[in-house]
């Protein structure tokens, strides 16, 4: 999403979250009265919230591609040039 | 590492993933609430990430137990981006039930994560996917689904 969309969004709807860090964030979050910067700390009373929807159904994780230890190597060169997936990569140990 | 290098240690060799899942070998004497057989899931730092090692010594900053209905596999892709969308929906966007929430690229793990907490709150839904994220995104039974192009 471009920083004018942002902006739209802010002016118009309440309000807009961006997650990537990026340094045009950052410098906006510094500069300008519209924009905080949030610290996303982990969390484990979240991170327990967020276990129990997917218990309940709720959340269903959104694993994408699952490999074992030994494609691990092709597994994280595939990530590493950009061949993305929807949801996580998750890999086996065994 | 491109723009998540402003959160990330530049010096190499690096892993990759910060999430994993797994049972407790041992425990520390000023280790509390764990013992040793525990199934668990967290997360380790984001600038020490490479949770790929067969155990995990230290440097965790985040450890719940698994529940037994949840798998291995499971709880190890839940963390960063459950926590992630949980902090920008729930604690940043204040978002509350009956609200509007526009998730752009809701195809990734946190755009995923996103939807699911945004509705698990009672909130209207739209997102917008890429058109090779638009089957799954429809099956999710969104309110609305929107592509890039």
């Amino acid at each position: 999403m471009t920083a004018k969309d942002e902006e739209f969004l802010i002016n118009t709807s309440g309000g807009a979250v961006d997650i990537d860090p990026t340094v045009g964030n950052l410098f906006r979050s510094n500069f300008s009265s519209k924009h905080n910067l949030v610290r996303g700390l982990p969390s484990a009373s979240i991170l327990q919230k967020i276990v129990n929807l997917a218990v309940g159904g709720q959340f269903p994780v959104p694993i994408s591609r699952m490999a074992p230890l030994s494609q691990g190597i092709a597994l994280i060169a595939d990530l590493e040039s950009g061949k993305r997936v929807p949801g996580k990569a998750v890999m086996v140990m065994s | 590492m491109g723009f998540m290098k402003i959160m990330m240690d530049r010096r190499f060799p690096k892993g990759m993933g910060i999430d994993f899942s797994g049972v407790v070998d041992a425990v520390g004497p000023e280790v509390v609430g764990f013992a040793p057989g525990d199934e668990v899931l967290g997360t380790a730092p984001m600038k020490r990430q490479a949770p790929s090692p067969r155990r995990l010594s230290r440097h965790l900053i985040l450890l719940i137990k698994k529940p037994d209905a949840l798998s291995f596999q499971a709880a190890a892709a839940l963390p960063s981006v459950g926590v992630t969308a949980w902090r920008a929906l729930i604690d940043a966007a204040k978002l509350k039930a009956g609200q509007t929430v526009f998730i752009n690229g809701a195809a990734g793990g946190v755009g995923q994560a996103a939807i699911y907490i945004a509705k698990a709150f009672g909130a209207v839904v739209t997102i917008r996917v890429s058109p090779l994220g638009l089957a799954d995104a429809v099956k999710l039974g969104l309110a609305r689904v929107l592509r890039y192009d």
